[in-house]
């Protein structure tokens, strides 16, 4: 009995420390306190202070916001913005250089409308930090003219000298990571210890500061105090009163639930950037989640602009810099997704709502830059429509695209559907079939009227004489070979078979290598549209299609795997043929998706070079397209107007590139062939390469897109006759057994097997 | 009075638990039967469409037979496993108590490690270069991919009770420990063999704690889906395509309507198995 | 003899039951480089199968990459706990005395709740998973370890285990204690609680053990991915990390293998009494 009742004590005292435990924790995390943390990553107090920041109410709504502008520097095509801040007297102070490598100081006491320019020595710089000094001038730091990592010093004048500091342990070539100036113009840098050191202009005598940590990411300089980033909290230090300061809650609390913002992980912008504020001991700060401001020591933060608002929203962008000109104005340099440079205004606006009425909720499974460079312009002709774009896969780690789909949706069912759906991965049968999807017919009749579409890709989407889906772009499989070898492509197990012989005859560089995943993804996507008759899977497609998998990936057999896989890369499509292999001579065949001009242009480069023909991969057995981007609109949607306008501006010319895929519009395909010419064409001097670690290299320059290729190009595209199966589910039943197939983890009976049942349980459903 | 108080004093005791239950489970539950004859998205009434279309689903009813098939043949297998288990261990008794405790430890051990942390190792262990086909391989025999094919099954089977044992079979033990001493002692005056003595004796007298461990065995037989979907995803090999797949699967597809008519369906089912089991047990 | 074969034969399974927990234990030591080694022909193809044993090179790499550099297993690992003794605390305070109420009681609609229990116990989660999902939704209680800890406080599988047990006490022993002038509540913490204490805490210690590995409910009412439970966290790692991998399984074992350990007794005590027919 005794021993029993020690035993329950010792239990029981176990359970107790566990909840006392847990309790502690959750008093400290309080991660549940804050309602909607999504949007605001601190304890947001709406003041409605002295200072003129609140926000005056007008009858039941809240009035007032700030808007966003951009101001134009004149600078002729404008590169890059080196850096941005204010001399002592308050003149806004910036350096940018145009397209030819020069860098001009420019400057502004008017908040930014009207511009004094001063062409500086400064020539050729890529700049990763800066600031600007008490005079009027500048410091920058990075690479200039002769290559090598520096610091100059910028004087009003536009004449330039170095500052060499004199960092301890480093020698004549400090390794410097970042640098900045305070309000009083003295210069600090971080070393690759992450140590903070004072540095004397002059001289480059450098004095190291207590408010170092080795945990730290980088700092940002708010007027007289250094703010040192690390995962756990901001360090403050006083630089005027040498002194370290106690840390704000707020700014520690932002670092807190997000611990993101203390990763600097691109090499020019940050995730958190600061100023001063103009009050007394004040600091602004700005994160995609917009602008804040509080006071040094005190515990709360003001949210002044709203990131979603607005371009630092978008979490493409990289932010720079970000001044605050008074009350009502701030500046911010920031490079948008697209990696153009921008220098933003944002004004505040009495006579606006605080939110705008209507919203426009987009949702994607993947990060798309097309998408967002549609959703930034909207959002800046349309200010009073509040644009928010939902990622699925948001790059949180472990959330599959199946989760994302469930949450999905569970929104949907729950009535909460989004307003514009990208379709790329989505069940679309089911939504239509379900009708969460609006019929678009009139659009799409709008989009033929206005300059016509390819209509060889669009009318597929045609279901009972309506529209509920449409991509915006579409892209072909191209193959690439020595003619002998191009009569073979036409059939994919015709290719098989003369590749299988050719590696047999001691053939070993007939194909360049491509891991299994990616090999079959492209494989996929060339025939899958005949494996699928009446609901039920072909047995005798599938078969052929795994043995020509199976022997195109045995001519290089596991050496594939040395290749990783290819895919959309911060929202950017990717070409999945690589002309590498093709061009050093490695491979004699290449075969691939080819998304835009560029990979268009390796294309024609391998033919210049080697003279190997280029067609459609598996012409005979489907002349497939792939869509990309396909768009529909939610059947509750109450943003109808908005949706559709959003959509007329990603299906036209403001929205198409160069490098963003071939659209559907002939208007916008115009326009990228346009841009294709001028920038790929004849007299084009860009020039790609590319080595191999054993010392191999190739380049070209690419100019072969002239009028001739243009018009092959186009008449391709024409060609094409039916789309590449979208289907991610039929992808993934695939794909998971031909990849043990081909690995040799299974048999091709029974990979075979596998495909068909799953298939057929699929279809079943 | 007493009875009346006594009455309400059950309610009482009851009351806070079942109004959560009611709002958490039993409300939920009632908006899964009205979706039941409703459309997904627009709510129309669709009558017993929905029911009719579960009912002629290709999938459904292939998902249901392997359901069918594997708690038949899996529950039946489990207990019996756990039962020459309870007896081995209850033959060690006496000088071998302690191995007989520390083995019972180690039998229970499944029970205590999350399905994650496990999935890890059965993935590892029944793919096809996996640590089982090497295994077999020293014998000279060649293995092939378990989670595929026929074998499917046989995994699925192996997890369950793999899982479930240890605690099967304690529970057997305990139902041995119910009978009292004596009874045992009369059939053993009266001659009765081992054999006779467990067939006609034990067993009758443990019939409540068979009732408790089917049931148990065939709520468990229903979380085996979580380690499945976590070994081999939404579509795996065709003999463990279960039901809980295909609602899963029919979600994605947003096809809500389904899910309900088959949730009811099996509900009602499960009622009628429960009923008919606490039937023999109440006789 | 035959009891020495008998030993010998039942340590086979024991042998079968035990040796996932020794590859976690094994795995978490072993680097990632060796481990990628032995899984190789898994993870790339190619001949021969993958092989296992104790590391030659033992590390705790691991260890110090989760427990030093990875904060959000932490956060998760706190996640879990919280939810745990939320459920668990709720299920203490309203699951026992519903379990006590079934069994010491009659009134009408008893046999009837009593179904509806069971039938609630077995319905697979998706069934009402939009539906919850709704109602959390309005309760505006998604996206909170609330939406996890309400539904489970009201799980109807502990209540109807611990109704068991309860059903166990001699009836006799009630009417004693009416007849000595006690009060229906108090005998319920003098009578009820004590004897059956043992089986509550096997219950709760099930409880315990689910909560520990619950996958569904999170997935489904949390978006937050600071607000995962670690269950969440496991399933995502894959194979190329596998050491790594298997070090989070086992960490994530731990206070689950640790606590059983620790109540083990009780569990088995708990399991007798349950079965002993009432």
């Amino acid at each position: 009995m005794e021993i029993y009742m020690k035993k329950r004590k010792r239990f029981f005292s176990a359970l107790l420390a566990f909840a006392a435990m847990t309790g502690l924790v959750c008093g400290c995390g309080g991660g549940d306190a804050v309602a909607d943390s999504e949007t605001s990553g601190v304890a947001i107090d709406e003041l409605d202070d002295d200072s003129g920041e609140g926000q005056k109410e007008s009858g039941s709504e809240k009035m007032g916001r700030f808007l966003e502008s951009q101001v134009e520097l004149p600078v002729e095509s404008m590169e890059d913005i080196l850096c941005l801040g204010k001399s002592a007297d308050g003149t806004i102070v910036a350096m940018a250089s145009d397209g030819g490598g020069s860098s001009y100081l420019l400057t502004s006491s008017d908040m930014g409308e009207n511009w004094n320019s001063t062409k500086t020595q400064v020539k050729d710089a890529y700049v990763t930090s800066g600031g600007v000094t008490a005079d009027g001038g500048a410091i920058l730091e990075g690479y200039f003219e002769d290559g090598e990592a520096k610091i100059k010093k910028v004087a009003p004048d536009g004449t330039v000298s170095d500052i060499n500091p004199q960092l301890p342990g480093s020698g004549d070539d400090p390794s410097i990571l970042q640098c900045g100036v305070d309000a009083a113009g003295n210069l600090y840098v971080m070393d690759l210890q992450q140590n903070i050191y004072q540095i004397d202009m002059a001289g480059g005598a450098a004095v190291k500061l207590e408010c170092s940590d080795p945990a730290s990411g980088f700092f940002g300089i708010a007027g007289n105090r250094i703010l040192t980033v690390t995962q756990s909290g901001i360090l403050i230090y006083n630089l005027a009163e040498n002194r370290a300061e106690e840390p704000n809650e707020a700014l520690d609390e932002a670092i807190r639930q997000n611990t993101d913002l203390a990763a600097k992980g691109t090499d020019r912008g940050y995730p958190i950037i600061f100023n001063e504020g103009v009050e007394q001991d004040s600091i602004i700060y700005a994160t995609h989640q917009g602008v804040f401001y509080c006071k040094a020591g005190a515990g709360m933060a003001e949210q002044l602009i709203n990131g979603e608002l607005c371009s630092l929203g978008d979490t493409g962008a990289s932010l720079f810099e970000i001044i605050m000109l008074d009350e009502e104005n701030f500046l911010a340099h920031i490079s948008d997704s697209s990696g153009r440079e921008k220098l933003l205004k944002f004004t505040y606006d009495k006579t606006v709502s605080a939110v705008p009425d209507k919203q426009l909720i987009i949702y994607t499974l993947e990060e798309s830059s097309l998408l967002r460079k549609a959703a930034s312009i909207y959002q800046n002709e349309n200010q009073d429509v509040y644009v928010k774009i939902e990622i699925g896969l948001s790059g949180v780690e472990g959330i599959t695209a199946e989760d994302a789909l469930s949450a999905l949706n569970t929104r949907i069912l729950a009535g909460d559907a989004p307003d514009l759906f990208v379709l790329d991965g989505l069940p679309v049968e089911s939504y239509i079939e379900k009708g969460v999807l609006s019929d678009i017919s009139n659009f799409v009749q709008q989009l033929e009227q206005d300059g016509g579409l390819f209509a060889n890709v669009t009318d597929h989407y045609k279901k009972d004489g309506a529209y509920y889906e449409l991509p915006v772009c579409f892209y072909p499989l191209l193959v690439q070979a020595p003619a002998e070898m191009m009569n073979h492509t036409k059939d994919l197990t015709a290719f098989a078979d003369y590749v299988e012989k050719a590696t047999a005859e001691g053939d070993t560089k007939v194909l360049s290598l491509k891991n299994a995943h990616m090999l079959l993804k492209i494989l996929f996507l060339a025939d899958a549209n005949n494996w699928i008759k009446d609901g039920r899977p072909d047995s005798a497609q599938l078969e052929a299609w795994l043995s020509a998998a199976k022997k195109l990936y045995d001519a290089n057999g596991a050496k594939n795997e040395e290749r990783g896989t290819w895919s959309n890369m911060d929202g950017y499509l990717l070409s999945s043929f690589n002309e590498g292999d093709l061009m050093l001579g490695d491979a004699k065949a290449e075969f691939g998706t080819v998304v835009d001009i560029v990979g268009f242009v390796n294309v024609l480069a391998g033919q210049e070079e080697h003279g190997y023909e280029y067609d459609v991969l598996n012409k005979d057995r489907g002349n497939c397209f792939v869509p990309y981007l396909s768009m529909g609109i939610g059947s509750s949607t109450d943003a109808r107007e908005e949706a559709e306008a959003f959509l007329a501006l990603l299906f036209g010319e403001e929205c198409a590139g160069a490098d963003t895929g071939f659209p559907v519009t002939r208007k916008s395909w115009e326009k990228v062939r346009e841009n294709g010419l001028t920038t790929y064409g004849p007299d084009s001097q860009i020039s790609i390469g590319a080595g191999t670690p054993d010392g191999r290299h190739y380049g070209f320059t690419m100019n072969q897109f002239n009028e001739e290729a243009a018009d092959q190009l186009e008449s391709i595209l024409l060609g094409l006759d039916v789309s590449a199966v979208a289907d991610a589910a039929v992808q993934n039943i695939v794909l998971d057994a031909a990849e043990n197939y081909l690995k040799g983890n299974a048999t091709l009976q029974d990979a075979l097997s596998a495909i068909e049942q799953k298939l057929t349980l699929y279809l079943n459903e | 009075m007493n009875n009346m108080k006594k009455k309400y004093t059950g309610y009482f005791f009851i009351l806070p638990a079942f109004t959560g239950v009611m709002i958490f489970y039993i409300l939920p539950f009632l908006d899964v039967i009205r979706r039941s004859f409703v459309s997904v998205y627009g709510g129309g009434f669709v009558g017993v469409g929905n029911y009719t279309a579960v009912l002629t689903n290709g999938a459904f009813l292939k998902a249901a037979g392997n359901t069918a098939r594997f708690t038949l043949l899996g529950i039946p297998f489990l207990m019996a496993v756990s039962l020459l288990l309870a007896l081995g261990l209850v033959g060690l008794g006496g000088k071998k108590r302690q191995a007989a405790a520390l083995l019972k430890s180690t039998f229970l051990v499944p029970m205590a490690l999350p399905a994650a942390s496990v999935v890890l190792f059965f993935r590892l262990f029944f793919h096809g270069k996996g640590f089982l086909n090497a295994v077999l391989s020293w014998f000279g025999f060649s293995g092939t991919d378990w989670m595929s094919g026929k074998s499917a099954l046989f995994v699925l089977i192996f997890c369950y009770i793999w899982k479930n044992a240890g605690y099967t079979t304690v529970l057997w033990m305990a139902g041995f420990a119910g009978v009292p001493e004596s009874v045992y002692e009369a059939a053993r005056v009266d001659g009765a063999g081992a054999w006779n003595t467990f067939w006609h004796i034990t067993i009758p007298m443990i019939r409540p704690v068979i009732f408790l461990i089917a049931m148990i065995s065939l709520l468990n037989s229903f979380q085996i889906y979580r380690e499945v979907w976590l070994l081999a995803g939404n579509y795996p090999a065709e003999p463990i395509y279960l039901v809980q797949h295909v609602f899963h699967n029919w979600f994605l597809s947003l096809s809500m309507d389904k899910i309900a008519a088959g949730a009811v369906l099996l509900c009602i089912l499960v009622a009628i198995i429960i009923g008919l089991l606490q039937r023999i047990w109440e006789r | 003899m035959r009891k020495k074969l008998l030993l010998c034969s039942l340590c086979i399974p024991a042998a079968a039951a035990v040796l996932p927990l020794i590859f976690l234990i094994a795995g978490s030591v072993t680097g990632n480089v060796e481990i990628r080694e032995y899984l190789s022909p898994i993870i790339f193809g190619g001949d021969g199968y993958a092989v296992w044993h104790f590391p030659l090179y033992p590390t705790l790499r691991n260890f110090v990459e989760l427990l030093l550099d990875s904060p959000e297993f932490f956060q998760m690992f706190w996640n879990t706990q919280k939810i745990t003794v939320g459920i668990l605390a709720g299920q203490i305070l309203f699951g026992i005395p519903a379990a006590w109420g079934l069994a010491c009681y009659e009134f009408s609609g008893k046999k009837m709740i009593y179904r509806i229990y069971i039938v609630l116990m077995m319905m697979p989660f998706q069934v009402t998973m939009l539906s919850e999902y709704l109602q959390l939704k309005g309760l505006s209680l998604l996206d909170t370890h609330w939406a996890v800890i309400l539904p489970g406080m009201f799980a109807t599988f502990t209540p109807f285990l611990i109704y068991r047990f309860f059903c166990d006490i001699p009836k006799a022993l009630f009417e004693a204690a009416r007849m000595d002038g006690a009060g229906e509540i108090r005998i319920f913490f003098t009578i009820g609680l004590p004897i059956g204490s043992s089986g509550i805490i096997a219950a709760l210690l099930l409880e315990f053990l689910t909560c520990q590995s619950m996958l569904e409910e999170p997935l489904t009412f949390i978006e937050t991915k600071s607000r995962f439970p670690l269950s969440l966290y496991l399933p995502q790692i894959d194979l190329t990390q596998a050491g790594f991998a298997v070090c989070a399984s086992f960490v994530a074992a731990l206070p689950a293998v640790m606590l059983f350990l620790m109540g083990q007794d009780y569990l088995e005590q708990g399991i007798v009494a349950a079965g002993v027919k009432s």
